[in-house]
């Protein structure tokens, strides 16, 4: 360290000191001026002995003990206590400066405060950021072998293939406003969160999670430690917004996205995050499926099963039986060309594009797929869409009483989802397999989600909505 | 770059060692509880250690038969191995919250639930026979300990002891002498409580600053150095307990509740960025309460379960450090031995739940245990090194040999929030010192 700085140093230590009235101990002023803390002590030694009287000084003692030999102390003392305290140790004791601060707390772990309060801020900085908190930079011990993982925590869910990712990465800050070419990209980091190499959505989502956890007064930390259900609502709107996004609906759900949750980093960032946790519920779910369509025989056994093109004429065929309003005719032509997508791009590819879909669909099958359809005696689960009082785009769950084919879409999601390895090819002949399972899975994933309106179930359209109720306080 | 010269200024480097984890036997992931009793646990117990008592006592009293509990013949002498139950007037009994008459309560919970009238009774698969004689004291012996018994059936019914036969200490394997030529220290610290308002945040900043290593002297440093691993055994936490009354929690209430594992973990960060660390619940921690209690979740600590040095451990633990066999608990083992038996130290406690070869031997009768089917995991099969009690309250160390050579090191840990002390052995010697800190302003 040059002379001036030493000086520049010790200048802004008497400011500290006597006019802030700041406890600054040796820590917090290597932590501040990013020395080690050798040179901190010694620089406060020489603080004490210039300006000496007008401070008091808390010392740190430490050594072995004269009368127990077995026991090595190390003591704070206040300058006041300092001799006689000297006088315990062997005499190869060291004594050196811990704090300077205008008078003693009468709280000895007020010294501590400034201390903590710089550690806890260090504390927060995003996982990926290295600080000298987490690498104990400061200190006259070096360890080779500490080391870090960053990724540790997050289960790695998809394995193969996320080289085609990690380029489309960066442009998950630009997705807001973008359209159709851009949503894979956006569904792709969903599901490549894992992959170690992606600087990007990890330290905002590990961030989230930071904030999440010390965020202090939202009464969100506890929840996203134990609880996935409020988080997972959360997400699973964000994931809805996101499809919303990928079929082209551009102006209202990039909005949705940047009002949903919090800041407009952590939208996506929780539905990456937590869309593993999402798909490996929706996975668990399925098994809860086959119990379900059980229940509900007629609908899961009566979809056709054929091959890709009848359904995919029979796709578009459903917007035109809607009556809605929304933009269900670029539905058919979206979806098409999904599926083209899906049939030409790997695996990988398939996954991620299905795979948001399909989770979605678990929760909330693809949207605009059916509105209000008379009731007959046979019923099903099906999605409404409606515009809400706020402008929001909502998508619930009703039971309703359509035709088959109203399925198909939830069908072909959840393919993808269940035959991790098949290509989307086959996406028609495994429909089948998994056509049992999705309206089941409507049903299940529709039911739990609290606090969100999405989650609407109704049995009958006849009977009330217990979710109306909420929905006409907004 | 300002970094470079800073590392030129960390002149020590610090000490490496070979670690390996046992706490398999601990874990119950695997088990599956199917709504079972405790009666497989003690089986699996007097299964494993009447095995061993057989084999020991022929070369104990040769000339004597051994027998089951119902092959009691009167005035045979003869040898009877199974669990001994101690009959206890004072024991807590849930039932007494039933009772018709609800007398006055004490004020006080006696501490210790003794009372010159128990009696033991042996028990095995066939039956139980009350113990008498002069030989056999019930103010040392526990519910749930396996021993052999020389003695005779009296025309009562009664078995006099005349002698006992404990298991003894487990082999031990051998520890290799003078493969460390330098001083390689383990620190034991337990009872950091933090945030409970007896405790002093600061005092737990200058333990780690020590290690560490944020000090400056060379001595002091080279001491920290040593340091290759570091155990925090139990009770790291407390919890404003008045904020969990079962109502729903405000959310400042949550976020307060959350303070103190913040707090913890940050200070975890700082040692898992420079040494190896354990961490093992205890009482208070938020962890399971039966034994053996589950490692502490690793979400609970994000800043310092990314460390390969950050290790989230069950409550016993055992593990390897450069061949030495460290074995220990947060102190609920010796703590109930306590409520039920008496002894003039802590220590003697310890020792005798080694010389029994059982961690804690009043599991599952008046301490909190998980119903294993085919297995005891408390019981010790091989002879640790180190054997450290967490928790206790205050710090005592002593070296035990065995009879056939094993040399054992135990160790009580004391609270670190109320002394300030932390116990360092010393690997190459099984030499231990305190390192305490105190505040004195």
């Amino acid at each position: 360290m040059t002379h001036t700085e030493t000086l520049n140093i010790l200048d802004e230590l008497e400011s500290l000191v006597s006019d802030q009235l700041q406890v600054v101990s040796y820590k917090w002023l290597s932590r501040n001026f990013s020395i080690s803390s050798k040179t901190a002590k010694s620089l406060l030694k020489d603080f004490v002995e210039k300006n000496g009287k007008g401070f008091e000084v808390v010392y740190i003692v430490s050594g072995w003990l004269k009368n127990t030999p077995s026991d090595h102390r190390t003591r704070l003392v206040s300058s006041s206590k300092l001799a006689e305290v000297e006088k315990e140790f062997n005499g190869t004791h060291s004594v050196s400066v811990y704090s300077v601060q205008a008078s003693i707390p009468m709280e000895p772990a007020a010294i501590w405060n400034s201390e903590f309060v710089q550690a806890e801020e260090l504390f927060r900085e995003p996982s990926a950021a290295d600080n000298c908190l987490r690498d104990n930079r400061f200190c006259g011990i070096s360890n080779s072998f500490v080391k870090r993982n960053i990724e540790g925590a997050i289960a790695n869910v998809t394995a193969p293939g996320t080289e085609s990712v990690r380029t489309t990465v960066p442009s998950i800050p630009k997705v807001k406003n973008e359209t159709v070419t851009t949503a894979p990209a956006q569904k792709q980091p969903a599901k490549s969160s894992n992959d170690k190499e992606k600087p990007l959505p990890v330290p905002a989502s590990k961030k989230n999670g930071q904030a999440q956890k010390s965020v202090t007064g939202t009464g969100g930390s506890l929840k996203n430690m134990w609880g996935r259900v409020p988080v997972k609502a959360e997400d699973e709107s964000a994931t809805i917004e996101v499809k919303k996004q990928d079929n082209s609906e551009a102006q209202k759900p990039s909005h949705d996205v940047k009002s949903k949750g919090g800041s407009d980093d952590e939208a996506p960032d929780v539905s990456i995050r937590n869309r593993k946790r999402k798909v490996i519920f929706d996975f668990s779910d399925e098994e809860c499926e086959d119990v379900i369509s059980l229940a509900s025989p007629s609908s899961p056994k009566t979809i056709p099963r054929p091959d890709s093109e009848e359904t995919k004429d029979l796709g578009p065929e459903k917007p035109d039986e809607n009556v809605s309003g929304e933009t269900k005719t670029d539905e058919p032509e979206v979806r098409e060309e999904d599926w083209q997508k899906t049939a030409s791009a790997d695996t990988c590819g398939v996954r991620k594009e299905e795979k948001p879909m399909a989770s979605a669909a678990g929760f909330n099958p693809s949207k605009g797929r059916v509105t209000n359809a008379p009731s007959s005696p046979k019923r099903k689960k099906v999605l409404k869409t409606r515009i809400d009082e706020r402008g929001r785009e909502v998508t619930e769950v009703v039971w309703e009483d359509t035709e088959t084919n109203t399925k198909k879409k939830e069908e072909d999601t959840d393919t993808s989802k269940k035959l991790n390895d098949s290509k989307s090819a086959n996406a028609g002949v495994n429909r089948a397999v998994v056509q049992k399972k999705s309206p089941a899975m409507g049903a299940a994933n529709a039911g739990g989600k609290t606090g969100s309106k999405k989650g609407g179930n109704v049995k009958d359209p006849k009977q009330g909505n217990i979710m109306s109720f909420f929905k006409k306080k907004v | 770059m300002a970094s470079m010269e800073i590392d030129s200024e960390k002149t020590h480097e610090r000490k490496q060692s070979d670690y390996t984890c046992l706490d398999e036997r601990f874990e119950i992931q695997k088990e599956m509880y199917r709504g079972q009793q405790y009666s497989q646990i003690y089986f699996a117990r007097l299964h494993l250690m009447r095995t061993l008592l057989y084999s020991l006592a022929p070369s104990w009293k040769p000339h004597l038969p051994v027998c089951k509990v119902l092959g009691l013949e009167e005035g045979k002498e003869c040898i009877i191995v199974g669990t001994l139950f101690k009959h206890m007037k004072l024991k807590p009994c849930v039932l007494d919250e039933y009772s018709k008459e609800r007398s006055v309560t004490p004020l006080v919970k006696p501490r210790n639930f003794m009372h010159p009238d128990d009696s033991l009774i042996l028990e095995d698969e066939s039956g139980r026979v009350k113990l008498g004689g002069s030989a056999l004291s019930p103010a040392v012996y526990v519910t749930g300990v396996v021993v052999a018994l020389h003695g005779k059936e009296t025309s009562a019914g009664e078995f006099v002891v005349e002698d006992v036969l404990e298991a003894g200490l487990p082999p031990q394997l051998e520890r290799p002498l003078d493969h460390l030529k330098e001083d390689k220290y383990v620190l034991l610290v337990s009872g950091l409580s933090i945030g409970s308002s007896s405790s002093n945040p600061l005092l737990f900043q200058l333990l780690v600053d020590h290690i560490t290593g944020h000090v400056s002297e060379d001595e002091e440093l080279g001491l920290a150095a040593q340091i290759v691993h570091v155990v925090i055994a139990g009770n790291s936490v407390e919890f404003p307990r008045k904020l969990l009354t079962g109502q729903n929690m405000a959310s400042k209430d949550q976020s307060t509740l959350y303070e103190p594992i913040k707090e913890l973990d940050i200070m975890l960060n700082q040692i898992a960025a420079g040494v190896s660390v354990d961490i093992m619940p205890g009482l208070n921690d938020p962890a399971n309460f039966a034994l053996p209690q589950q490692p502490l979740n690793r979400c609970l600590f994000p800043g310092s379960a990314p460390y390969n040095t950050f290790r989230s451990c069950t409550n016993p633990h055992s593990f390897d450090v450069d061949n030495i066999r460290f074995l220990g608990t947060s102190g609920q083992n010796i703590d109930d031995l306590d409520k039920y038996s008496e002894a003039e130290s802590k220590l003697d406690f310890v020792e005798r739940t080694l010389r029994w070869r059982h961690l804690a031997p009043t599991a599952p009768n008046t301490l909190g245990c998980y119903p294993f089917t085919d297995r005891d995991p408390f019981l010790i099969e091989t002879c640790p090194h180190v054997y450290f009690v967490g928790n206790q309250d205050k710090y005592d160390s002593r070296l035990v040999k065995g009879s056939e050579g094993q040399l054992v090191r135990l160790i009580c840990i004391p609270k670190f929030c109320e002394t300030g002390v932390a116990v360092a052995v010393n690997l190459k010697n099984l030499e231990c010192h305190t390192r305490s800190f105190n505040i004195q302003l």
